[in-house]
């Protein structure tokens, strides 16, 4: 088995199937609608991302053969001790071998590669290529199977799109009659599969310029599926604003391309670690001007300025560095609906629910934390504080606006912000495998949740509102039990004692302990520990509030509950598969003392040891050195999801306290919540006004300035044309006319002469002939 | 003229008079069979300037050829004078089955 080669050809067509499918849809797609089965489409789609899901797996097994399950990391120390203990002479030669084979390459194994070269500019080169160690295979098999159930689920979901006249009661047609149209499952389809593709694509790249390529494409594959429910206005305006959002963290992100450029000459992935080494000991070395740096600078030729200038090269680099940082960072903010842009996140949930639970909660927003997670050695400890912050911002805002969300929908959308929070704290906090190890999980549960809400849509017949559900358990026990899991999942239960939990519990805690183990090295940034821990009772709040809303209770709208079913096999089953993931995905694997967090570590990469000029001096504690906190913080965290637990029980079971009492005693803070902060009317005052009157500006210059420019100009050329069509007229064509018609006239003169009598020709040319010859003759005498 | 051996201005004055009886024939008779006799004539004089203008006095290169071209040329004349007027006849008939006539001048259907 060569890992080399056969890597990048599983991954490669895992990658390529969903592509093939959206080309076939895209194509044919007509053809495949007027049979009489539409299925088809969705058929196509869904055994594609299957074989790709295949395909992924069979890569994983092989990389898990080649590579190992990775070992639970306990830090130098342990691991001596443990070995002095209990390990054969043999076994530690073995493992020192192994040892220094990771060394080797630098602790990360990583296959990558060149598939084409795209364009080439001297030295440089931009490639199509692929980056591939653990994180993208665990990615890839993620994706892959998150994306099949839900390729699955849609089958179910979208069923009613099969038929030729769809009532839109949303939307109204200006005989106030329900807009009426057909079906379009197959283009549903179509770009679920070109989201697949540029996903995986995504993951698999091997440069940031091929990242960003993707990152493009995930986003217009986005604004595509907010959409799909075009003719609605607010699906319109979603569309619109996730895109236009976007485009936002886009720049930054291409900025912080540019910068990376720059001071790297290289955004391949495979060889940035060589190109920061060869970087870091030339901004360590401001202390010692005298030795010669590799980038001495060419500008200026005096060699006594050439010392000044080396440090003046490395406080340049470095400012690059977090430049580019930031600019990443800013992308990832845009994509993973980080404060300050995550407005257009709970806007697009107007897609369908299947698409809520793909595009935007499992994989497409968890891009931005792949990236960063990616792009983890560039940054600075300055990048990475302010990533931190960003993410607790982020998690308590957007739990808080959870809290007062009804739209089941929307309270998901909220519980997505807030997880990438966490995901984007972990990563900040120096928690690199806890914040991966979460986007996992949360995937499944997410997806888990949004699946449980789409069958309670469907079976509610587009009902979204929380204060018209209740009750609904005994209709729908299934989805009511499923769901129930994923709360728990995105609460993090678990019993601390047995160190037994749902996956949640054990990804969270990871990131608690990181958190904690962070505070405690820079008790500066204490908060970064206490307000992810306030934000964990507000998501058990939260996400207890919707169950209890949507299954518990009574009934509040008689007639929707009388009609409500539970949701068909074909929607169950794939969350049924995702339930076991929402269950598991945290364990031990059996027999192994791994999990996914150790295969995931085998890609863990060295946090640059940058001595920036402005580092505020903080400590990074490794990851394996937050394991002693783990027990002590899994207790805190239950207690504190217990608490809020326990709190919506008392709101929404036992009637402890009524809600809106609580609103009324709360009223401007609910109302600010209930707003998002205000931040869409400040956007709006800020950014949409502005752009407007700019835009009214455009249009009076045009209207005013252009236009009549415009319209002189195209007078002055019919006037033009009209002269010239007269010049035409009398010049050309009246001497033409004219020859023509004198030609006519010789012509019928000259008819004259045909008399059609043989006898007088033959004299005619008797004579001619002789009269020839006469002249000729006359001629050569002279 | 006449004190002088016949020698090629005879023949050339022979066949000028045959040309222009011919010609004169052509112009004159109405009848198709008197324009092909006339045609016949013409053609006549004009073989009979080949002949006339084959002889040894005339030519440069008497070792190299066998001199008798004009005469060749002359049965060409003859055998498509033979064609032509089986052509000619062959157009006469036809004329007459249209026409009942053979009168060239009742034919003026190419009159412009």
């Amino acid at each position: 088995m060569n890992l080399d080669r056969m890597l990048p050809l599983l991954l490669g067509g895992a990658w390529l199937l969903p592509l093939l499918a959206f080309a076939i849809i895209a194509l044919g797609g007509h053809y495949l609608k007027k049979t009489s089965s539409q299925h088809r489409a969705g058929f196509l789609s869904t055994v594609a991302i299957l074989g790709s899901f295949v395909l992924a797996v069979v890569a994983f097994s092989m990389w898990v053969s080649d590579q190992g399950l990775g070992e639970p990391h306990h830090g130098p120390e342990f691991e001596r001790a443990q070995l002095e203990e209990n390990q054969t002479p043999i076994q530690l030669a073995a493992l020192a071998e192994e040892g220094e084979a990771e060394h080797a390459h630098d602790g990360v194994f990583s296959v990558s590669g060149v598939w084409y070269i795209w364009a080439q500019v001297g030295e440089q080169k931009f490639e199509i290529g692929y980056y591939i160690d653990a994180l993208t295979i665990c990615l890839f098999v993620m994706i892959t199977l998150v994306a099949s159930c839900i390729h699955f689920f849609s089958l179910g979901y979208l069923q009613e799109e099969l038929e030729t006249g769809i009532k839109d009661h949303l939307v109204a047609t200006s005989a106030g009659e329900p807009f009426e149209r057909v079906g379009r499952q197959h283009r549903f389809f179509q770009y679920l599969s070109l989201f697949c593709f540029s996903m995986l694509g995504l993951v698999l790249a091997g440069n940031l310029l091929m990242v960003f390529i993707f990152w493009e494409l995930v986003g217009i594959c986005s604004y595509f599926l907010i959409g799909f429910y075009f003719e609605r206005k607010a699906a319109q305006d979603a569309a619109n604003k996730a895109f236009l959002v976007n485009r936002i963290g886009d720049l930054g992100f291409l900025v912080g391309i540019m910068a990376l450029w720059g001071v790297l000459g290289t955004l391949t992935f495979g060889e940035m670690s060589t190109k920061l080494a060869e970087l870091a000991p030339e901004t360590q070395q401001q202390a010692s001007p005298n030795k010669t740096t590799i980038q001495a600078a060419s500008f200026l030729q005096d060699e006594e300025a050439k010392a000044t200038n080396d440090e003046e090269t490395a406080d340049w680099n470095v400012g690059l560095l977090i430049l580019a940082g930031l600019g990443i960072f800013c992308g990832c903010v845009g994509k993973s609906a980080q404060f300050p842009l995550h407005v257009w996140l709970p806007d697009a949930m107007e897609g369908p629910t299947p698409v809520s639970a793909l595009v935007h909660s499992a994989t497409m927003v968890a891009a931005g934390v792949y990236l960063v997670a990616r792009c983890y050695p560039l940054f600075t400890e300055e990048v990475l504080l302010v990533i931190a912050y960003i993410g607790v911002i982020t998690l308590l805002m957007a739990a808080m606006m959870a809290l007062v969300a009804v739209d089941i929908k929307r309270v998901l959308a909220f519980s997505t912000i807030s997880q990438l929070g966490y995901m984007m704290l972990a990563l900040g906090v120096g928690g690199w495998s806890a914040g991966v190890f979460h986007l996992i999980t949360h995937a499944f549960f997410k997806s888990l949740l949004f699946l449980g809400a789409g069958a309670v849509i469907h079976a509610l017949h587009h009902e979204q509102l929380l204060i018209r559900m209740g009750g609904l358990r005994h209709k729908m026990p299934w989805t009511a039990g499923m769901m129930f899991v994923g709360c728990l999942a995105i609460a993090g239960a678990g019993i601390p004692g047995l160190d037994w939990g749902l996956s949640g519990y054990f990804s969270k805690d990871a990131l608690l302990a990181q958190a904690y183990a962070f505070a405690q090295v820079n008790p500066s940034h204490v908060y970064l520990y206490w307000l992810p821990l306030a934000g964990k009772a507000l998501t058990a709040f939260y996400i207890f509030r919707l169950w209890y809303l949507t299954f518990a209770g009574k009934p509040r709208e008689k007639k929707l509950y009388e009609n409500a079913h539970e949701a068909p096999l074909v929607m169950l089953i794939p969350m049924m598969v995702l339930t076991y993931f929402a269950i598991t995905a945290g364990w031990q694997i059996p027999f192994t003392p791994s999990s996914v967090t150790t295969i995931l570590e085998q890609a863990l990469p060295a946090v640059a040891s940058f001595e920036t000029p402005w580092a505020a001096a903080l400590n990074y504690p490794a990851e394996y050195l937050s394991h002693q906190y783990h027990t002590k913080i899994a207790w805190t965290a239950i207690a504190t999801a217990g608490t809020g637990f326990l709190l919506a029980t008392i709101f929404y079971v036992w009637q402890g306290l009524r809600p809106d009492e609580v609103q009324k005693q709360f009223g401007p803070l609910f109302r600010f919540l209930q707003a998002q902060l205000y931040l869409n009317e400040v956007y709006h005052f800020l950014f949409v006004r502005p752009l407007h009157g700019i835009a009214r500006a455009c249009s009076w210059i045009d209207r005013h300035l252009i236009d009549p420019f415009v319209d002189r100009m195209a007078k002055g050329t019919v006037n033009l044309a009209r002269l010239e069509d007269q010049g035409d007229r009398k010049l050309i064509d009246r001497p033409i006319d004219w020859m023509s018609a004198s030609f006519y006239d010789l012509a019928v003169q000259l008819k004259a002469t045909q008399t059609g009598m043989i006898r007088q020709y033959l004299v005619f040319l008797v004579l001619g002939t002789v009269g020839f010859f006469f002249i000729v003759g006359y001629l050569w005498q002279l | 003229m006449f004190t002088q051996p016949i020698g090629v201005a005879h023949y050339l004055v022979v066949g000028a008079i045959l040309f222009v009886c011919g010609i004169v024939c052509m112009t004159t008779k109405r009848n198709t069979i008197g324009i092909l006799m006339g045609v016949e004539l013409v053609l006549s004089a004009a073989i009979l300037n080949f002949v006339a203008f084959s002889q040894p006095a005339f030519r440069v290169d008497q070792e190299a050829s066998l001199g008798i071209d004009g005469h060749v040329f002359a049965l060409f004349a003859i055998v498509l004078a033979a064609a032509e007027a089986a052509v000619a006849l062959a157009i006469a008939l036809n004329y007459y089955n249209n026409h009942s006539t053979i009168d060239v001048d009742r034919a003026q259907d190419l009159q412009g």
